[in-house]
């Protein structure tokens, strides 16, 4: 009877009601709606750094590698990296082992010089997408061509990025004379031909890629100084990361996530922003709610008199008070999410979110996770009871007789 | 034994700084299947005696001992336990719960009695056909006249068996019609009940149904 008398209460001032719950769907609904939205930008951020080289996992010899091994790769070399390859082969959720080198060296264009840093990965696989909107999966993708084509079975192709094709004067088809720094500071030197231009904004002057088969004498080492591992899916990162730590354990591992500074710092400016307009939702769903409930106990004086007089407890009076605010909390909470995800129909049924980034246009779907959503309500509907609790004991604490003469 | 005994109560209130008595020393005995009226002005206290024997504030000095339970010494529960068990309650502004029809409100006060759901379905058939109000029985108050409400809130009172109703100017919000049938009613129900019933009012016509009238001038009893 106490729950029946609680929703009846809720259902009988209609508008207010209405306009409390409205604030929590509001709140709830748009809440769900940018979390969603960061989350697919990050998902998208997150996926192409991964494609573009750092994959799931990498393995070094030493952790140094990590911020040296590129200037001097010689240094890292892994030894044995045909046994470790296979036995990375065995594991069931790594789908490409893919071994690789990066060094600096001069590159020398038709009347230029300049250094870059070269990054050379087995032919098959690497590939470029061949568009901006193309994606690759499973193997190294940096970027898309926007001149050129991938490479061939040629091991004497180079792919380089539109910023030092320009600088260098070069374009497809002309050949590029790489040269490295051996070991003990001998200099070599081997001809590239430029098969491929990508779209590489900042990195495209620094980057260029050949073919793994083709590295070894660059820097006079057969073997790689690290593996990028990709896995089935990215939330087996974890998981794998833990395995191959105790199968490796002279080996440095990486996660993606350890590796990807700016991904972590953008992904935590996004949770700060997120954890403030969460609060923010939540002080304003605290403030209604009480307000309500104030509002409520105040008007209905006479009327919880009248049921402390014919025997109701202060306990169930704060009870029924108490649920009151908690049914309003699950209404707005539950109705919060419907909007959201009615929200988020709309959205993608007209297109996305249209997000430029780096000259290009894409449109972001958004797909509410369930998580996100009980993420959401969760803290709005115990609020939303937290805000009654005052207004809940000061009803169950009136006088009898001072309520009832109201 | 004495259904009411109120001994040496006072009651005050404090309006600012300023500490106004409302009951002065009122020595007081009723007993059982009695019924009884205080009469007086407005401010006489009439109201004040009424919520101090139905439990609903506690006197600044003094006792009220109810069916022998000197109730200013219970704990608020105990004290709503004691509403519910011991008291009907009957007010002039009917005071319904305007969310539950007529069958759940004379049902609510039963509610917390533990009272098994068979027994509660009899008793409120019971009592609505006792106030005639059958048809009714699924409205809600907000539905009603005035004089409906008020034998709701009569067979809410009496659906408990309580010993002691207590009606606080149950006739004022009534024309003098209905007045006389609301009066009708409880007297009637307090033959066939035995209750012990107190009136508080300024209507005349309820003064015919009692054999003793309290008369309170400014606190006071000024004659029995």
């Amino acid at each position: 009877m106490i729950i029946k008398i609680a929703v009846k209460n809720i259902l009988r001032n209609k508008r207010r009601t209405i306009l409390t719950s409205l604030a929590m769907i509001l709140g709830i609904a748009s809440l769900l709606i940018f979390t969603s939205f960061i989350s697919e930008q990050m998902k998208g951020f997150r996926e192409g750094i991964i494609r573009e080289g750092l994959g799931h996992i990498q393995i070094a010899s030493d952790e140094a590698f990590y911020s040296k091994g590129k200037f001097d790769p010689s240094a890292f070399i892994i030894e044995n990296s045909d046994s470790i390859e296979s036995k990375l082969q065995s594991n069931d959720n790594i789908i490409n082992v893919i071994p690789s080198i990066g060094f600096s060296a001069m590159a020398a264009g038709k009347d230029k010089t300049i250094t870059l840093l070269i990054k050379a990965y087995p032919l098959d696989k690497i590939h470029f997408a061949n568009n901006h909107n193309e994606t690759v999966n499973g193997q190294i993708s940096p970027s898309f061509l926007i001149d050129g084509k991938n490479f061939s079975s040629k091991t004497d192709e180079i792919i380089i990025g539109d910023l030092a094709a320009k600088i260098l004067g070069i374009k497809c088809g002309d050949v590029l004379t790489i040269m490295s720094i051996l070991p003990g500071g001998a200099l070599n030197a081997s001809d590239f031909t430029v098969c491929g231009i990508y779209k590489g904004g900042d990195s495209g002057k620094i980057y260029a890629y050949i073919p793994y088969e083709s590295s070894g004498k660059l820097i006079d080492s057969k073997n790689p100084s690290s593996f990028t591992l990709f896995l089935s899916s990215e939330n087996q990162t974890e998981k794998t990361f833990q395995t191959l730590k105790k199968s490796f354990p002279d080996l440095s591992i990486k996660p993606w996530n350890e590796l990807a500074d700016f991904y972590t710092q953008v992904n935590g400016m996004y949770n700060a922003f997120l954890k403030v307009i969460s609060a923010i939702m939540i002080l304003v769903t605290v403030f209604v709610v009480m307000n309500t409930m104030t509002m409520s106990v105040f008007e209905r004086m006479r009327e919880i008199g009248t049921m402390r007089a014919v025997g109701t407890s202060r306990k169930t009076i704060f009870s029924m008070l108490s649920i009151e605010g908690f049914c309003l909390g699950i209404f707005g909470s539950f109705t919060g999410i419907f909007f959201g995800y009615l929200l988020s129909f709309a959205i993608n049924g007209l297109g996305g979110i249209p997000f430029s980034y780096d000259g290009f246009d894409y449109h972001i779907m958004i797909f509410p996770a369930f998580s996100d959503a009980i993420e959401a309500a969760l803290p709005v509907l115990f609020v939303s009871l937290a805000g009654t609790l005052p207004a809940a004991y000061k009803g169950s604490r009136l006088s009898v007789a001072e309520t009832l003469r109201y | 034994m004495n259904s009411i005994h109120i001994e040496n109560v006072s009651k005050n209130y404090t309006l600012g700084k300023v500490e106004v008595p409302a009951l002065k020393n009122i020595n007081l005995s009723v007993k059982h299947g009695e019924i009884i009226c205080i009469m007086g002005p407005s401010g006489s206290g009439k109201s004040t005696l009424l919520n101090l024997i139905g439990a609903l504030d506690t006197p600044t000095n003094g006792e009220v001992h109810i069916n022998g339970e000197n109730i200013s010494t219970l704990t608020d529960r105990a004290l709503s336990k004691f509403r519910n068990r011991t008291l009907g309650f009957i007010f002039q502004s009917f005071n319904l719960i305007p969310v539950l029809s007529v069958s759940e409100n004379i049902e609510y006060p039963l509610l917390i009695q533990d009272i098994s759901t068979s027994e509660r379905r009899d008793r409120v058939k019971e009592y609505i056909d006792a106030v005639g109000l059958t048809p009714y029985s699924s409205r809600y108050p907000d539905e009603l006249s005035g004089g409906q409400r008020q034998r709701v809130a009569i067979a809410r009172a009496l659906a408990t068996h309580p010993s002691i109703i207590i009606a606080d100017e149950p006739t004022a919000n009534l024309d003098h019609k209905t007045g006389k049938e609301v009066m009708d009613l409880i007297s009637s129900m307090n033959k066939k009940s035995g209750s012990t019933v107190i009136f508080a009012t300024h209507d005349p016509i309820v003064s015919n149904y009692t054999k003793k009238i309290i008369r309170l001038k400014d606190g006071e009893i000024s004659e029995i």
